[in-house]
Order: C-alpha cells, then sequence, then structure tokens
C-alpha cells in the first residue's frame, strides 16, 4: 500500500471520526437528537456521556473531539498534497504530536470508561478506535514521510 | 545482468512516485506503539482488578440503623461551624414559584433512589439542614450500586425514616433500592403518590433524580455536588468531619445545606430565627435566585 492510499484512510478515518465527533456533540446540546445507543447494561453510551469524566474545562469531549478531527482532516489533506516528496519536518512532527495526544486521551477517557464509570459507550469506542489506527499509521509511515 | 545492490534499491524507493511499503521503513518513532500497548494493557489491569474488587464488596442494605456517632455528629453541628462554612460559590436551587407570604410550613419533596450516586450525595445537605428544623428518627445508613459510577457512595436514607418539626413537613420518596434483583433491575421500593406524581411532573418534567422540592418554590434536580467529593469515605468519616467542618466533605455537605437551609427560611416566612438569621444562612440566602433576576 502506498503513502498516498494510507493518507487517504487517514482522511477517510478522520471525517468519519469528525462525523461521530458532531453528532455526539449535537447530541449533548439539543435535547430532541436521540442518543441511538443502549442505555442499560456494560454498553451504556447515556451513562458515559453524561458523567463527569465527558467533559474537560467545563466542555464536552465531543465538542473536543471535532476540534481533533478537524485538525486531523486538515493534515491528512496536507500530506496528500504532497505525494512523492518528503513531508516538510513540521508537518510530519505535527502530525505525530496530533496522534499522539489523542492517542492519550484515548487512554485517559478508556480508564474512565472501564474504572471510574463502569460502562462503555459505543460510540465513544468507535472514535478512540479511528484515533488508535490513525496514531499506528502516522508512526508506522513517519520514516517514508521522512525520506519521501 | 547488472546486480541490484541495496543502494540503489534505496535510490529507486526514494524516486518512486508511489512509495510502496511505508511500514518497512520506520524511524525511532516505533517505541511509540509499545508504549500505547503498554498504557492500553496497564488499563485493562486496573480495569479486571477493579472488577475483581467491586464483585467482592458485601452488598448494601438499607436497614442498618444510624449509628448513634453519626446520628450525634448530625443533630450537632455547632452554629459556629454553620457559619464558617457559609453557602459556597455556585448557586444550587432554581426559582421554580413563587414564595408564600407570612408564615407557612414549608413543604419538602424528595424523590430519588437508593442506587443513585447523585441521590446519596444530595441526602447529606438535605438531613444535614432538615435536623435543624426539626429532628430525624429511623434513619438507616445505605449506599449507592456497587455497579454504577461512584460505586458504594456512603449515604443515609429516609426509606423509614419519620420527621418531625414545626416548620417543615418532609416527603420523601426512594424509587428504587441500590442492588439488582434477579432480572437485572434495581427493586422498587416506594412509588410517588398521585399528588406527589403531580409535582414530580410539573417541576422535574424530564423526570430526573435526585429530585428536591421545597414549598414549590425552590428546586434542586441533580446533586449540589459530585459523588467524588465522598469517595474513600465511610458514613462515621463523613458524619465525624460535619461539627468541626473542615474537611472538604464536611465543608461541601455545610455549605450546600445552609443553602437549603435559606430556601425553607424564604419559603415558611424565616422559621426559626436562630437558623434563619445565622449567618451561614443569610450568606446562602443572597445565593437564592429571585423572581425577575
Amino acid at each position: 500500500m502506498t503513502l498516498h492510499a494510507w493518507d487517504r484512510v487517514r482522511l477517510a478515518a478522520s471525517l468519519i471520526g469528525l462525523g461521530i465527533a458532531v453528532y455526539l456533540a449535537v447530541q449533548h446540546y439539543v435535547a430532541a437528537v436521540p442518543l441511538i445507543c443502549s442505555t442499560s447494561g456494560t454498553i451504556n453510551c447515556e451513562r458515559v456521556l453524561s458523567s463527569p469524566a465527558a467533559s474537560w474545562a467545563g466542555i464536552p469531549v465531543a465538542v473536543w473531539g471535532m476540534g481533533w478531527f478537524s485538525v486531523a482532516v486538515i493534515l491528512a489533506i496536507c500530506s496528500l498534497l504532497r505525494p512523492g516528496s518528503p513531508e516538510p519536518p513540521w508537518l510530519r512532527w505535527v502530525g505525530v504530536a496530533w496522534a499522539v495526544s489523542g492517542t492519550a486521551a484515548v487512554v485517559w477517557l478508556l480508564y474512565n470508561e472501564l474504572i471510574v464509570i463502569g460502562s462503555i459507550c459505543a460510540w465513544c469506542t468507535v472514535v478512540q478506535l479511528l484515533i488508535v489506527g490513525l496514531f499506528v499509521i502516522q508512526v508506522l509511515t513517519d520514516g517514508v514521510r521522512a525520506s519521501g | 545482468m547488472q546486480k541490484e545492490t541495496r543502494a540503489t534499491i534505496r535510490s529507486r524507493q526514494r524516486r518512486a512516485p508511489g512509495r510502496t511499503g511505508p511500514y518497512r521503513r520506520t524511524t525511532g518513532l516505533v517505541w511509540l506503539l509499545p508504549a500505547l500497548g503498554a498504557a492500553l494493557a496497564l488499563v485493562a489491569v486496573a480495569a479486571a482488578v477493579h472488577q475483581q474488587r467491586i464483585a467482592s464488596r458485601p452488598a448494601v442494605v438499607s436497614q442498618t440503623p444510624i449509628p448513634e456517632d453519626v446520628a450525634r455528629n448530625l443533630s450537632a453541628i455547632p452554629g459556629a461551624t454553620w457559619d464558617r462554612a457559609g453557602a459556597g460559590k455556585d448557586a444550587q436551587l432554581t426559582l421554580v414559584g413563587t414564595p408564600p407570604a407570612g408564615k407557612v410550613t414549608a413543604a419538602v419533596l424528595y424523590v430519588g433512589a437508593e442506587y443513585c450516586p447523585y441521590c446519596a450525595a444530595l441526602r447529606w445537605p438535605v438531613v444535614a439542614a432538615l435536623e435543624r428544623f426539626g429532628t430525624f428518627t429511623g434513619l438507616a445508613l445505605s449506599a449507592s450500586a456497587a455497579d454504577d459510577i461512584f460505586p458504594s457512595t456512603p449515604t443515609l436514607t429516609m426509606l423509614h425514616a419519620q420527621y418531625q418539626s414545626p416548620y417543615v413537613t418532609v416527603q420523601s420518596v426512594e424509587l428504587q433500592g441500590n442492588t439488582r434483583d434477579a432480572s437485572g433491575q434495581y427493586p422498587t421500593l416506594q412509588r410517588l403518590t398521585s399528588s406527589q406524581t403531580a409535582l414530580f411532573s410539573h417541576y422535574d418534567p424530564s423526570g430526573n433524580i435526585p429530585f428536591l422540592l421545597i414549598g414549590s418554590t425552590y428546586a434542586i434536580t441533580g446533586a449540589p455536588f459530585s459523588p467524588a467529593v465522598l469517595q474513600g469515605m465511610d458514613w462515621h468519616a463523613i458524619a465525624a468531619g460535619l461539627p468541626l467542618g473542615t474537611a472538604p466533605a464536611a465543608q461541601t455537605i455545610l455549605a450546600a445545606a445552609n443553602q437549603i437551609s435559606a430556601a425553607l427560611c424564604a419559603v415558611n416566612g424565616g422559621m426559626p430565627a436562630a437558623v434563619c438569621q445565622s449567618s451561614g444562612v443569610r450568606d446562602a440566602a443572597r445565593l437564592l435566585p429571585r423572581a425577575g433576576k
């Protein structure tokens, strides 16, 4: 698989993540939008998303997610616009730093879901898998990005 | 036939526009992958240990009578401690009606459930405040569900309690228990009467618990503070901190209780004066929302 193809995967994953984050953010602020998810048992989006861990600095994590995936989309587009040439170091390092920050947030959210809250949010899990996937792609393709 | 050396292969790969096999050429960042794996494994192990602890925790029943030290500490909080606690920073009550004129008995309706950790947090300031206006008998120890968020938050239950006061009447409804039955549901403990249902659905149309209605004028929906404040403490430790009021949990409970007291004073005409004229309650009264504000 070429780097170009991996960057298209990055873009697609970032757009999917952005879509989910937008849905969860809208659902948070608009009571009329239903939360399509189990509300009992281990998978309980409502319990997770209404917990104190679901907001940082008073802002819902879904909104933070919107910001994170928006930047991820921009980074993927920047990479796609430079096929066949080494990426400038700033783009590589911003990409890595962004992926690391997202992955650190995933670990923190997982800790909260599994230990503090005791429930898992299905939507959050999809988003977390996307972020971890983007992190893995970013790390594994870093050598090719450096050499062009 | 010319043999390809490693250098020529590398050179050809550099020139190729559709560079193949990105995963074959990695940089020093690869260590991030095992680091991520280790972090996820750590979370998984912590979750497994946590689940094991929860499973071995005995179920809490709500029939344990309140011990003497807890009862004494709740009912004998010095006035100076109440005043020092003040009212906190944030207003906890919302204005839902017009305060009655003159001296009337304030009617309090509490609706909650024993499994609910936010109800567990709210009961402490509710009981502490009501103890200033009258006397509880039959309070019992309880805790929120062990398998919910903020597991086993220690609390008091008013399930079988009686309250005597010349200034306030209390109706308390605990809808469900704190341990699941064979069907996985929390058992029903009490049901709302028709008049309580009318109040609950009028003032809390979304049906959220906990719900506290004071004189059809002020209401609290949800906990006035996070149950995390009470995590890691037991009933004795929480109650023991109240007379001094210096521990963070005690400060939080007393500040919320002062706000509840101020709302009670606002709807019953300021009785008794010893409570309603205290500086802690007067501070709290300033935080109460007023009509037109």
